[in-house]
């Protein structure tokens, strides 16, 4: 996985997966999800206002 | 015209599909457009080869492509 942020657009790619996109899906005006043949996420492409929905602060991996 | 970051790095890797030309000729000939809140631009074009419907988003200053992706809930 990969969380990439671009500041000067405020935008976000999350990178879920190595697969390129199949099919893009609006959520809202500023979030789309990339899946991939079989409707699998493969990415989370936040291209506006990202910091409003991703706080970059806390992000964290947690294994259990 | 400009390309952001995040349309070079991003959107293009992600979406192979999607050829520049395409997006080139939705900027100079939409089939629909509209401005968002925060004035970035939205534009649609028909993609004959996928038959599909093109969105383009262009920042507020009206020349940077910033993303794109074949809108399948797009409705005329």
């Amino acid at each position: 996985m990969k969380i990439t942020h671009y500041q000067e657009t405020d935008s976000i790619y999350i990178d879920l997966a190595e697969k390129t996109s199949f099919e893009t899906k609006e959520i809202t005006k500023d979030i789309n999800i990339d899946l991939d043949e079989q409707g699998n996420l493969v990415g989370i492409d936040i291209h506006g206002n990202a910091s409003k929905f991703v706080d970059l602060s806390g992000i964290a991996l947690e294994k259990c | 015209m400009e390309f952001t970051p995040y349309f070079q790095n991003e959107v293009l890797r992600k979406r192979p599909e999607i050829q520049i030309i395409w997006v080139i000729e939705t900027f100079h000939s939409p089939d629909f457009m509209e401005i968002q809140e925060d004035g970035r631009i939205r534009l649609w074009k028909w993609i004959d080869h996928s038959q599909k419907y093109l969105r383009v988003i262009v920042l507020e200053d009206g020349f940077t492509f910033h993303n794109a992706f074949f809108d399948r809930g797009f409705k005329p």
